[in-house]
């Protein structure tokens, strides 16, 4: 069955990008501007995996993902965060909120499938270093 | 020498009328400055006074009635700014004397030794010293303006650094990834040309990412924002990676890449982001400097003069450092320029990022070169012994 994928990222060009990869990987892409339509688009048709930016206007990814996680019908979703900030404390806070992948801006797309592919594959893997 | 040309207003708190009158005699007989003085018994009226009034000076007599001038000294100095104050004691009161310099006097006079002379020596050391502290308060008070400024500063250029690099590296990835996707054919067949342009601008790209990379850490190392991690790790793994991506770049150059490793797993302490980082840069130097049909060899080895770590070395068979070069190559924004080799340059924070990051794993980057026949970069990291990565990993 083909996989859904949630990419909630505020950034229409890395939105398009990532749209047209996970595409031409036989993916079914849903998008979200931003975090509050994010959580919307999660509760009404919980994805395979959520691709998340951290540094949105209108709401922080991370406390996006708290919320995700909080709820019985989203919180087993894997997450897969991304962000332009180097911020250690992000990278333990995703660590914390039990993320399959942290991806640092500009990073490799190539890279970014792998994850995506592995988290699918095997959900119960933790991969953030 | 006082020098005052308008009169100078001095409070005296002493309970004794007799001590008053004498004290009142000697002040008018300094010579060349007036003086008006006013004088109060008791220590509720002097510090009423010293509170609401202004006086040049106050002179306060040590025995108050049931208190003293000592406790009325503390207690105008904890209040902030007052007079200078000159304390008069009896003779061989020197253990109140310090203790009245201590509680912010400026002088002290024994009532017994009071003359003109003494007196005038007294007020013209305590103004002034009042005019210096003042002065001192006045660039204490200006310094710590200045310093907070520059804390605000600093935090908007910390908050500036972090908005500049989101803005950078967003569009940046998207147009690697658009590139990306055309190089792949998924927007359709491209020509030769085309092709070829494309790979033009990915190397830009590249370039440009790992110039934004090496300035924000930079910016991190310096602001002991940037940490690393290290935890138990393979290096037999991460080598072969490494080399892996450099392989093609080496090919369309034709310079030889080759590696060796001992037979054994090498398990080190490494943040794995970061050696890689180190690893990158040095193969792309080894890889700049190196002309065609040279070669680049990375050896991983025992550290002969330290058994407690592993030795990665970078060998080329490249242009070399001249050895006056060689001490400078690790400082910031160092650029090794050659004749052979005008442009290449770079942001010179490569190997100062590299240095840095070898040592927060506690280990150390070193070179060795000679011009001419080549460069050799070698860098050590922490072993894990045998039973400790269970305990860390």
């Amino acid at each position: 069955m083909q996989k859904r994928i949630l990419v909630v990222e505020d950034d229409e060009n890395i939105v398009k990008a990532l749209g047209v990869r996970l595409r031409s990987k036989g993916y079914d892409v849903v998008v979200s501007y931003d975090a509050v339509m994010g959580m919307q688009k999660a509760m009404e048709q919980p994805p395979d995996l959520i691709l998340l930016d951290i540094m949105m206007p209108g709401g922080n990814g991370v406390t996006l993902a708290e919320r995700l996680q909080s709820s019985s019908k989203t919180g087993q979703i894997p997450i897969i965060f991304m962000t332009a900030s180097k911020q250690c404390e992000l990278r333990t806070q995703a660590h914390a909120l039990g993320a399959v992948g942290f991806f640092e801006k500009p990073f490799d797309f190539g890279e970014l499938l792998a994850t995506v592919r592995a988290a699918l594959e095997h959900p119960s893997v933790c991969l953030v270093g | 020498m006082i020098s005052a040309t308008e009169t100078m207003r001095v409070l005296l708190v002493e309970d004794s009328e007799d001590d008053a009158v004498i004290t009142r005699a000697v002040l008018s007989d300094i010579p060349g400055v007036k003086f008006e003085m006013d004088w109060v018994s008791c220590y509720e009226d002097g510090l009423e006074r010293i509170k609401h009034d202004h006086y040049d000076i106050d002179l306060l007599d040590y025995h108050l009635g049931s208190r003293s001038g000592l406790d009325l000294l503390r207690e105008i100095h904890e209040q902030g700014s007052h007079p200078p104050v000159i304390m008069l004691t009896g003779q061989g009161a020197e253990a109140i004397v310090m203790e009245a310099m201590r509680s912010g006097a400026s002088d002290y006079i024994p009532k017994q030794l009071m003359s003109p002379e003494s007196l005038e020596r007294a007020i013209s050391h305590a103004v002034e010293k009042n005019q210096l502290q003042k002065n001192l308060d006045q660039h204490h008070y200006e310094l710590e303006q200045a310093n907070a400024e520059l804390l605000r500063k600093n935090e908007e250029i910390q908050r500036f650094y972090h908005v500049l690099a989101h803005e950078l590296k967003t569009p940046l990835t998207a147009a690697t990834e658009f590139v990306e996707i055309i190089l792949e054919g998924l927007a359709g067949p491209l020509t030769k040309e085309q092709q070829e342009y494309l790979e033009i601008v990915d190397g830009c790209c590249d370039s440009l990412k790992q110039n934004i990379n090496d300035l924000f850490d930079t910016t991190r190392l310096e602001t002991g924002k940037l940490s690393v991690i290290p935890q138990p790790d393979d290096l037999s793994t991460l080598i072969p990676k490494v080399i892996t991506t450099f392989v093609p770049l080496f090919q369309n150059k034709e310079v030889t890449l080759q590696y060796s490793l001992p037979a054994d797993a090498l398990s080190v302490f490494m943040d794995q982001h970061r050696i890689r980082q180190v690893l990158n840069n040095l193969l792309s130097n080894a890889l700049k400097f190196t002309s065609k049909a040279g070669s680049v060899m990375v050896k991983v080895e025992e550290d002969v003069t330290n058994s407690d770590h592993v030795l990665i070395s970078i060998s080329d068979t490249g242009v070399g450092i001249r050895p006056e070069q060689l001490s400078q190559v690790f400082e910031r924004l160092y650029q090794i320029r050659t004749n052979s080799s005008p442009a290449v340059a770079g942001l010179g924070l490569g190997l100062f990022l590299s240095q840095q990051l070898v040592k927060l794993h506690g280990g150390e980057l070193t070179v060795k070169s000679k011009l001419g026949e080549g460069s050799t970069f070698s860098f050590t990291l922490p072993k894990v012994k045998v039973g400790e990565s269970n305990i860390t990993a």
